[in-house]
């Protein structure tokens, strides 16, 4: 299978509402941005994957009112409804199948827009579930309760995920809450649904991102170093939440395994230099590091108590802040491959990690992280 | 010039809404589910002889192996069950049924193998805990859909 690369990133800064630019404009800021980042011209994208919702966006069709913002008039255009990191590997893809040799790939989301927990309200079922009132948060506070009920897991360890990230977003200037915080400040914010409190839940955002992905011989057009896509994969697992144990994400599991195997990686803990995952809560950073295979099933606590996480550490985990510190939906996947990028360039500026030359970037969909995605990226 | 406009004037919002009316096919399987409620009072759950899962609500398919699930292999359960996970909801929103404070419980419904989502009420929800026994509040005038039951609360009104 031919090299495919990422040559150039952008992203929005996140802000809780951004009234100065529609949806659309943030997305043709991003494209332009990226562009500028790989030294390209539109006329130097083959294809373009749109990432966007519906719901979120309140129209349908919402990937056609983007075509003249992403520069996709007169090409192939095609859309992800579903986090950035699918469309990454649907881009991907599409040069893997030499349909293309470059793919520019840009998701939007104004969470401001709308009302956001009607918005994630309506994922569920509408026959069994949705009129129960279920929305994002309701659903994540009884997979953080099945976490602790299943595995022991402790609210104190994940309250150091908010502190961390939280702490590493101060030093990234895309993301919207850097905060200095105390594990103590944490446990006392205001409880949203126990085990939840306030602040283990990312905020509600706005603001795109855009990434340029390109074979071997396009690169060479790009002005950038291109960050290589060494291996993916993804997996899904049942849709209601009562049919799963939620204390063990067995799509990630699988995705991850297949994501090594296709990257060659053996060892992921000794292989793997750093990860930005999808911590929509904080609970997410360890459940998802345990479901990589960082850890034993009810040890991801422990890496945080350890210090291994962090922007110093041994296997820092969202040196940009993560998820927790700007979550603009389905955009939040795509920020994930691009962090991983800047780092492997070596230009993640205040938030540079020391060794940073193979890096996993993961995104979720659908609730409690139904389906998983893993990227993972390197220098050579 | 363009600087000074911007410091001077506030972005305009247009306000507006989605307002649709759904009309959603339940199909034969869930009628059958929520008419057995409706008239009956009766969980029913439907068991994928391959696997022995037994899956509410009832399935027209094993979401596992795949294999279709014959109607006569329904079995009723419940109406007691175990709480296996629960949040106690402190927020609100339109989209909820009732007032918060209010429980979510993934709830084990007795002879059931995967777990059932619903509201829990009518208890002290801070002595809700994994394990704490629980049976449905049916509506005085069922309409044959999910609320149907009002909510679960703990057997012998513990907690009050």
């Amino acid at each position: 299978m031919k090299k495919v690369g990422v040559v150039g990133i952008a992203q929005t800064r996140f802000e809780r509402r951004i009234t100065d630019r529609n949806y659309a404009d943030l997305v043709y800021e991003v494209t332009t941005g990226a562009l500028e980042d790989a030294g390209m011209t539109i006329q130097q994208i083959d294809n373009v994957v749109t990432v966007s919702n519906d719901f979120l966006d309140g129209r349908t069709i919402s990937s056609m009112a983007v075509m003249d913002a992403c520069g996709a008039y007169g090409k192939n255009v095609s859309t992800v409804e579903g986090d950035g990191m699918f469309g990454v590997v649907y881009g991907a893809m599409r040069i893997w199948s030499d349909s293309f040799g470059t793919t520019l790939i840009v998701a939007h989301s104004k969470g401001s827009d709308g009302p956001s927990n009607l918005i994630t309200n309506a994922m569920f079922d509408p026959i069994y579930h949705r009129p129960l009132g279920l929305d994002a948060i309701s659903s994540a506070a009884l997979q953080a309760r099945a976490y602790m009920d299943r595995l022991g897991a402790d609210p104190e360890d994940w309250a150091r995920a908010s502190v961390k990230n939280h702490g590493n977003a101060k030093k990234n200037p895309f993301a919207q809450l850097p905060l200095d915080l105390t594990v103590e400040e944490v446990l006392s914010s205001r409880p949203v649904a126990d085990p939840l409190k306030l602040l283990d839940c990312s905020p509600i955002s706005d603001g795109a991102c855009a990434i340029i992905l390109a074979d071997e011989e396009n690169a060479h057009e790009s002005r950038q170093r291109p960050v290589w896509i060494k291996g993916v994969g993804y997996a899904a697992e049942l849709h209601y939440l009562g049919d799963r144990d939620l204390s063990r994400p067995i799509a990630l599991v699988e995705a991850a395994k297949r994501g090594y195997k296709m990257a060659g990686i053996g060892n992921p803990g000794r292989e793997i230099d750093f990860l930005e995952v999808y911590d929509a809560f904080s609970y997410m950073e360890p459940l998802w590091l345990e479901g990589l295979g960082f850890c034993e099933a009810g040890e991801g606590g422990k890496l945080l108590r350890d210090g291994i996480t962090e922007l110093n550490g041994s296997m820092p985990v969202n040196a940009s802040g993560g998820v927790l510190s700007a979550h603009a939906v389905l955009v939040a996947g795509l920020v994930r491959v691009a962090e991983v990028v800047l780092q492997i360039r070596g230009t993640a500026g205040n938030h540079q990690i020391e060794r940073a030359r193979i890096g996993l970037a993961h995104g979720i969909n659908g609730p409690c992280g139904q389906s998983h995605c893993v990227v993972i990226l390197g220098d050579y | 010039m363009e600087d000074q406009w911007r410091r001077e004037t506030k972005p305009i919002d247009f306000e507006g809404g989605i307002f649709m009316p759904y009309s959603w096919t339940v199909g034969r399987v869930g009628s059958r589910f929520f008419i057995e409620l409706r008239d009956n009072g009766r969980i029913m759950a439907s068991a994928c002889r391959k696997c022995k899962d037994i899956w509410v609500p009832p399935r027209m398919r094993c979401p596992v192996c795949f294999s279709e699930i014959d109607e006569d292999a329904w079995v009723e359960i419940g109406p007691e069950g175990t709480l296996r996970h629960y949040t106690v909801v402190r927020y609100d929103h339109k989209a909820q049924p009732i007032k918060p404070p209010f429980a979510y419980a993934i709830i084990d419904l007795d002879g059931a193998t995967r777990g059932f989502t619903h509201l829990v009420y009518g208890t002290e929800l801070e002595d809700l805990k994994s394990g704490t026994r629980l049976k449905p509040v049916f509506a005085l005038d069922p309409q044959g859909n999910i609320l149907d039951i009002e909510y679960f609360t703990p057997v012998g009104g513990q907690g009050g």
